[in-house]
Formats: structure tokens, sequence, C-alpha cells
């Protein structure tokens, strides 16, 4: 559409451009220097602007996914005794940590080397120790700890993720009790497959201790 | 990533600004706008391309509406009700902020 058929001459335009002439240059001007700016000039007609939210993209999924759990020091990492040493061992006997942290400030963690005092005992509540996951309501440490996890990821992790942080309070581990705090509570949120690699990086640093 | 940022108060001496967290595409006779952090995607239609392309960081909003309404022959008082409405949604969405 052109200058000459708009149909809201206004007064503000007539002001400033008396005449077609000083229209012109005035435009030709403007032109140039949008030009000059990058600006895009489209249609001459003014269409009220307007924003509309299209949708979200793939990357909003990938902003709001948590990062995965760091991955394991390159040099010799610190690794812990496994869940079947804490709890129940998968021949089915009790692994020989279960008396050390089955009361609270358990004389047998000291007596067995353990730093301090053992961080939670058998009965502690699994939440609100560690974030809450839906199918760890009601769980102690000791039911997250035994029982070979299942197959469900979050239980699983549980399992690797108690033994750790048992691991971190008794001597030195890979992971500090915080980061592992945080990372199970990354991998809650982030779901199934950040509760399987949490799994599986916990399962690799519980793998081996002198102790069982 | 519900982020939203507050309304923000514009007036004549604002110097709104482009977000740099975000990419455009142009698409037929709309402005596609994409917020990488959020991931939210956005059509900018009518005269909001060149009102967006104006908010470089150095343009008053009192500049860019009397540039709009000079370029478009339209009283200035629509194009400024228009200006803000507009950048109060882009702002909202952080697509742009005040630079001044």
């Amino acid at each position: 559409m052109g200058e000459q058929e708009r149909t809201e001459p206004t007064g503000a335009e007539e002001a400033k451009a008396p005449t077609g002439a000083g229209t012109e240059l005035s435009r030709r001007d403007f032109m140039r220097g949008a030009a000059a700016a990058g600006v895009v000039i489209g249609a001459d007609e003014y269409v009220k602007p307007t924003l509309k939210m299209l949708g979200v993209s793939r990357l909003a999924a990938a902003a709001s996914t948590p990062p995965p759990p760091p991955p394991p020091p390159q040099e010799s990492p610190k690794k812990g005794c496994t869940p079947g040493f804490w709890g129940n061992n998968s021949s089915g006997g009790q692994g020989g940590g279960v008396p050390w942290w089955n009361t609270s400030s358990d004389p047998e963690w000291a007596a067995n080397g353990g730093s301090g005092t053992n961080p939670f005992s058998h009965g502690t509540a699994f939440t609100p120790f560690f974030t809450s996951h839906p199918l760890m309501v009601g769980a102690t440490m000791w039911d997250a700890v035994n029982g070979g996890g299942g197959e469900q990821p979050a239980r699983k992790a549980a399992r690797q993720l108690v033994a750790a942080y048992l691991n971190a309070s008794f001597s030195a581990y890979t992971y500090t009790r915080a980061q592992l705090s945080s990372m199970w509570t990354q991998a809650v949120l982030g779901g199934n497959s950040t509760l399987n690699a949490l799994n599986t990086l916990l399962d690799a640093t519980n793998n081996a201790c002198d102790r069982q | 990533m519900n982020e939203r940022t507050p309304p923000h108060a514009w007036i004549e001496s604002s110097v709104p600004r482009r977000s740099t967290a975000v990419v455009e595409q142009r698409a037929n006779d709309s402005l596609v706008l994409v917020h990488v952090d959020t991931g939210r995607y956005y059509a900018l239609e009518g005269t909001g391309d060149v009102i967006w392309h104006l908010c470089d960081g150095q343009n008053t909003l009192g500049h860019i509406i009397a540039t709009v309404s000079s370029q478009f022959g339209k009283d200035a008082r629509t194009v400024r009700a228009d200006a803000l409405e507009l950048l109060e949604e882009l702002s909202r969405e952080g697509l742009v902020d005040d630079a001044s």
C-alpha cells in the first residue's frame, strides 16, 4: 500500500512533511538509515505489532533436564563397600557392616574405624533425609539398602545411594555426602534415565572395599 | 522453565534491548523468535519486527515510537500504545530488557 492509499493521515505527519516531496525525502532518509541499521522494512501498511507464543521447543526440555551426575575422577577413586556389605548380601546373609549402623551413634561404627558417628541408623526414614521419591515413601534406610533394588530405577539408585552415603561417612570416598545428596536430587528430577545413570555410577564406586 | 520477568515500567526514555539469548528467523510474514534458555518460541507479527529491530540498546522508546510513526504514517499515540503493549510482552518473556 502506498503513501497515497493511507486512510489515516495524521496531524504529526502533516506538520513534519507538509509536501509530498518533503515526505519522500524524509522517507528516503529513513529507509537509508533503517537499512544501515539492519532494519527489515516490510510493507508500508501499519499493522498492530503482536507477539504470539507458538510453543516450547525441545530446547526447553534440554534446558530443564538436570545435568548428569559428575563422572568419576580420573585418578584412582576411593571406592566403598557394596549395598550387600551394609545390608543383606545377595547370598542371603548379612553383610559385615550391618551391625555398625543399626542404632543411632552406634559404638561399633567407631570401633571398626568409622569416622565420627554413623549418619543414620537402620530405622531412619529415607525421606526427608534424602529428596522424596514416590517409590521411597515410607521406606527406611534399611529398606532402601536391602533387597537387591529390584527393577525400578529409583529403588536401584536408592540402594546404591544409601551404601555410598555410609561409605562417604565412614571414610574417604569418591563423593562427599553433600555431593551424593545433590546427585540423588538431580536424578529424581531427571527421571528414570538419570536414576539409572546414578545407579551405574555408584555401583562402580561401591564395588570394592577392604572390609568385606 | 516457567520463569517470567516481572512487569517493567516502560517510559519514553527507556532503552529497550533485545536479549542475546534470542535467535530469530524470518518465516513468511512473521519473525520467529526462539529464546534459547527457555526453549519458548514466538511469532512476532505486524510491525513487531520493525520495533524488534529498533530495540538495539541504543534507541530510546520515544525514538522508536517516532520512527515507527513516521515510517508508517500512523499517529504517535496509537503507535505508543501498541509499542508499550508489545514491549511489556517481550520483557515479560525475557526477550528484551531495559538498557537505560
